[in-house]
């Protein structure tokens, strides 16, 4: 522990009066959420229809049969995955085999998060690299950090958005159909090399 | 293929999916009934929040925005968010964590929308109680980048270790590690005697 640093951070509180402000403005704004309540009652009733039609056609395609396991599953906020099989099984989608594209000396570790981002990531020598692909279109990368360049490069039909400080890039983000994929590169790498690994991915997509 | 253990076997894909949706939509009913059904709590626990965690939000935004009023606003907003989200908690470790996260995401975006302020008043307090060997210390801290200052600030004044921060930011914990040695080695030049980040 850095005990100055401790002691800095010690200085910046809450005063009463900001509590008390912060919490004026936040009643002020569940009010306003309240009024459009009413309409949740009628999405309510649309999601116990669902439900139970859910219920009937799951019956009459599944007979009952003894569990394998009757424990529930409990999901975790972040779960690693033993094999890239397991974490496609998890997320509900294919993920891409990036392995192929790195050489056998490569390690790979398997991640999801919350069951919406599948992670892959790829320690090649000193070389890191994070794959991450979820549903949607924001940005999955996960950093939020200001570069000095943002340079989009066009290509095979797909705009991949390559951030970093001009001599190389650090951050990869792009989408392709109903996904979005982000690479983070620890070093950053050159854009030629970084478009190149870009476009093999892509190619792993087809 | 080994299945985690606890984990339910569904005969096909389409019993999996369906099951699925069935699993949203009851959950999505749950929240719904919540939001009615704690009319009465919902100051209490948008307040618990403020009371637990609200200096640590208050810190966690201060230390990428550096100044009162735009921390204090990221603050409320997450507990606008909170009552958005109605998000479900295990347990306090669990609460803490998604009001710090939340914090840092909001600041994060005040950072890339320009939306900051310019004044520092916890360096003007440092200076104003001749704490100069402090504010050596926090201008050192504000100089780094974010991905090093917040990896260091989560670490050294919230006590969380590296595995922790990597799940609340949503990074690699290999990442972290490197992003704090990092961090560390360019507090190390610029503090040199003062450094104490051990």
């Amino acid at each position: 522990m850095s005990e100055k640093y401790k002691e800095v951070m010690d200085h910046v509180r809450l005063s009463d009066a900001a509590r008390l402000r912060i919490l004026d403005k936040v009643n002020a704004s569940e009010s306003k959420n309240r009024s459009f309540q009413w309409r949740q009652w009628g999405a309510l009733a649309a999601c116990l229809v669902v439900a139970i039609a859910g219920i009937l056609v799951w019956h009459a395609h599944n007979p009952a049969t003894p569990k394998q396991n009757p424990t529930v599953m409990a999901p975790s906020s972040i779960e690693e995955q033993p094999t890239l099989e397991a974490l496609q099984a998890a997320m509900g989608f294919p993920v891409e085999d990036i392995r192929t594209l790195f050489p056998e000396t490569a390690e790979f570790q398997f991640k999801n998060y919350f069951y919406e981002i599948a992670e892959i990531t790829v320690q090649d020598g000193s070389q890191e690299i994070v794959f991450r692909k979820a549903a949607g279109s924001d940005d999955i990368s996960g950093d939020y950090n200001v570069y000095a360049v943002t340079e989009k490069v066009e290509a095979d039909g797909t705009t991949f958005t390559m951030q970093g400080n001009g001599d190389t890039v650090t951050v990869v983000l792009w989408q392709k159909g109903e996904y979005t994929y982000a690479l983070s590169l620890t070093p950053g790498m050159a854009k030629e090399d970084v478009t190149a690994l870009c476009m093999q991915i892509l190619a792993l997509e087809k | 293929m080994e299945l985690a253990a606890g984990t339910i076997f569904f005969p096909n894909r389409f019993a999996a999916d369906l099951t699925a949706l069935y699993a949203r939509t009851v959950l999505f009913a749950a929240k719904v009934i919540n939001i009615f059904s704690r009319e009465e709590d919902t100051d209490v626990t948008a307040e618990h929040l403020l009371d637990s965690y609200g200096d640590a939000m208050l810190r966690m935004a201060y230390s990428y925005l550096h100044n009162m009023e735009d921390a204090e606003e990221v603050v409320q907003d997450v507990l606008i968010q909170f009552l958005k989200e109605t998000p479900t908690f295990n347990g306090s470790v669990h609460e803490k964590a998604w009001c710090l996260r939340v914090a840092a995401n909001l600041a994060k975006n005040r950072i890339k929308y320009n939306k900051i302020r310019m004044t520092d008043e916890l360096n003007d307090e440092l200076i104003a109680e001749e704490r100069e060997d402090l504010s050596f210390v926090w201008e050192a801290v504000k100089s780094l980048p974010d991905k090093y200052r917040e990896v260091i600030h989560l670490f050294y004044y919230e006590g969380y270790s590296t595995a922790e921060i990597a799940g609340l930011l949503h990074r690699n914990e290999a990442t972290v590690r490197s992003h704090l040695a990092r961090g560390r080695e360019q507090l190390k030049t610029i503090l040199k005697e003062a450094y104490d980040f051990e």
